[in-house]
């Protein structure tokens, strides 16, 4: 160690040399108050033996910027106490002395106090190490979880809002939103047990999973269970998150909800009144338990709102606080308003004794649908031809769907078209090039995802990885009305043929809807949505079309 | 959190008293290994009138202790949780996976 001495005397200072000799410290020996100063602030010793009739500046007041020093840098002092008086020694404590020895002493005494001194010295050290890079770890899993989720974007869905706020550490909470499809909104809540690391890391494959099977617009109790078999498979016994599952299909004016553990949600009528949906899932992730699923499904109309929280926010909430500072009626305020007042009483919270775990809130303002024309054959014109046509080959293993259709959107979008129904197009086929694309070309099994999901998607993997030249073939036809050029597009029709054996399409045409499979709901969307919707003989080209008008 | 255990025939009963956080699990770990380690006993109950608040971590450790305790063939129980611990174990659905007494 490096050890200033800072004592009066030859004698001494040739005494403690001595005794520390033996051991290696490096000692910076002066006689001088002054000059201890100097020394401390330059040499940076790791203990200071000094006593206090220093001359010109005294080992009390060494001890003392040496204690003031200390947040930046621990370091112990030890006073000899040749001539200390009973009441000096309550000073000394106070100035920030540790260790005493009397002085004459015995050398190996002296080794002992500081060997101890030394060894307080390396734990200090090394919790501070520990902080670094339990605080570095913190940073990463915090810088990964915002770039999963999203909440790095400022610019979320207008009408849509989520926000946590978050003290230094990570308590385990995240939020997630999205518009899988046009018009249907996912959104979760999570809440993992525990603090920092393992809140953290528990929160990862959560959120993963969720954001995967959203785009595939897969129900609520299946990514549930999902869920939930994916962390009894990752986490020991005793940790577990909760969570909050809610979509929101805008067409239909239907809000699902999966409460498994985390507070009522409350859903706010434009007529001031309130409904409430208490938790009715164990949490996920509880080892030794196949819990019972429910989904509550809940008529909405456009400015009804929608409001959740995870429980940092609900055990500092009284219910008469509740209603009268989170829920205010939507028809007092715009939902803006209504966001801005929620955040500043959770940042008041925040700021106040105890704050500790994350506050989570989420309020939603369900929007109006997009014009789902299904017009009276009446109001279509006799004759439509085609305006446009164009025919494209995809191959899934070069480009993804995700990627591809947008750009096939915004073509379409280049023609007076209505935005609405283009989207609503946009899902439609979407749909049919996902079957097109895993039954038909990668020979995939539906019943593969009653599996479990992740299966599924590891089967879907493997099957884009394997080498291969077949392609997806699909036409899109834009029609107007015969002899009106340049006129607003009338109709939308796609073919999507793919190379494979085909399947029997009968059933899925005539059959009740799929209901909570986790497969058939692409041909629900374009049975309810499309129309023209039918097959060829085999079954492996379909053909449908949507009005615009 | 202030604990102590007793016997009654097999059943090994830990009263708890106080908060239940994350800074009480090795004071509970190791009276609840007390108990588990009793060949005697067939039953534990934890009593938890006294409990004033638990937070998410001791939620975990009420599942591993169950996951002991279904292990060595042994029934568990809560008794009296207070209004707020019973909230809170009734918002997460423990009562699926504990008995809870009055």
């Amino acid at each position: 160690m490096r050890i200033l001495v800072a004592v009066r005397g030859h004698g001494l200072q040739a005494a403690v040399a001595a005794a520390l000799a033996p051991d290696g410290h490096a000692l910076t020996q002066v006689e001088d108050g002054v000059e201890a100063l100097e020394a401390y602030r330059t040499q940076e010793p790791e203990l200071v033996l000094t006593a206090l009739d220093l001359p010109r500046a005294g080992g009390l007041e060494l001890a003392r910027v040496v204690r003031l020093a200390s947040r930046q840098r621990f370091v112990p002092v030890l006073m000899f106490t040749l001539g200390v008086r009973p009441e000096a020694f309550k000073a000394c404590l106070e100035a920030g002395v540790m260790e005493f020895i009397a002085s004459p002493f015995e050398a190996e005494e002296l080794r002992c106090r500081v060997d101890t001194l030394a060894r307080l010295v390396r734990l200090q050290r090394h919790l501070l190490e520990f902080q670094a890079r339990n605080a570095e770890e913190l940073a990463l899993v915090k810088h990964m979880l915002t770039r999963i989720t999203g909440q790095d974007r400022r610019d979320g869905a207008p009408g849509f809002h989520m926000e946590t706020l978050q003290d230094h550490r990570i308590n385990g909470d995240a939020w997630v939103h999205r518009e899988a499809l046009p018009g249907v909104h996912f959104g979760m809540i999570c809440d993992a047990t525990g603090h920092g690391l393992m809140a953290g890391v528990s929160t990862i494959p959560v959120v993963m999973t969720f954001l995967a099977m959203v785009e595939r617009d897969i129900p609520l109790a299946t990514i549930y269970l999902e869920i939930h078999a994916k962390l009894k498979a990752l986490l020991p016994t005793g940790h577990f998150a909760c969570l909050l599952l809610l979509r929101l299909e805008v067409a239909q004016g239907v809000l699902s909800v999966l409460n498994a553990g985390l507070p009522d949600v409350h859903v706010l009528r434009r007529d001031g009144s309130i409904q409430t949906f208490a938790s009715a899932v164990l949490p996920a992730g509880i080892r030794g338990v196949d819990p019972g699923v429910a989904v509550t499904e809940v008529a909405v109309a456009p400015g009804d709102r929608i409001f959740a929280f995870s429980d940092g926010l609900g055990d500092r909430t009284t219910p008469e606080e509740l209603r009268t500072r989170y829920l205010a009626g939507p028809g007092r305020a715009s939902h803006r308003e209504h966001c801005e007042a929620i955040r500043l009483r959770v940042a008041s919270l925040a700021s106040g004794e105890g704050a500790g775990d994350d506050l989570t809130w989420a309020l939603w303002e369900v929007p109006a649908p997009p014009n789902l024309a299904a017009p009276a054959p009446a109001a279509v014109p006799a004759l439509l031809v085609p305006a446009f046509e164009a025919e494209f080959r995809l191959d899934p293993r070069v480009h993804g769907l995700r990627d591809v259709l947008p750009r096939v959107l915004s073509l379409v979008m280049g023609f007076p078209v209505d935005h609405g129904q283009a989207q609503i197009f946009s899902m439609l086929l979407m749909e049919a090039l996902n079957n097109a694309v895993d039954h038909g070309l990668l020979g995939l099994d539906s019943a593969l995802k009653a599996r479990g999901f992740e299966v599924y998607e590891q089967h879907r993997r493997l099957a884009l990885a394997s080498p291969g030249t077949d392609t997806v073939r699909f036409r899109i036809t834009l029609l107007h009305a015969d002899g009106v050029p340049g006129g607003t597009i009338r109709r939308i029709r796609a073919e999507v043929e793919d190379p494979g054996p085909g399947f029997d399409w009968r059933p899925w045409l005539q059959g009740p809807e799929p209901g909570l499979l986790p497969f058939g709901r692409g041909i629900a969307l374009l049975r309810g949505l499309g129309r023209d919707l039918s097959f060829n003989e085999a079954g492996n080209r379909v053909a449908f079309s949507i009005d615009c008008l | 959190m202030k604990l102590c255990t007793r016997t009654e025939g097999q059943t090994g009963i830990l009263w708890l008293e106080g908060e239940f956080t994350f800074d009480t699990h090795p004071s509970f770990k190791a009276s609840t290994r007390q108990l588990l380690d009793d060949a005697g006993l067939n039953r534990i109950v934890l009593d938890m009138a006294a409990v004033t608040r638990m937070d998410a971590s001791s939620l975990g450790a009420l599942l591993i202790l169950r996951e002991a305790t279904q292990s060595r063939l042994a029934s568990l129980a809560l008794r009296s949780p207070s209004p707020s611990v019973l909230s809170l174990l009734t918002v997460v659905h423990f009562e699926q996976l504990f008995e809870i007494l009055p």
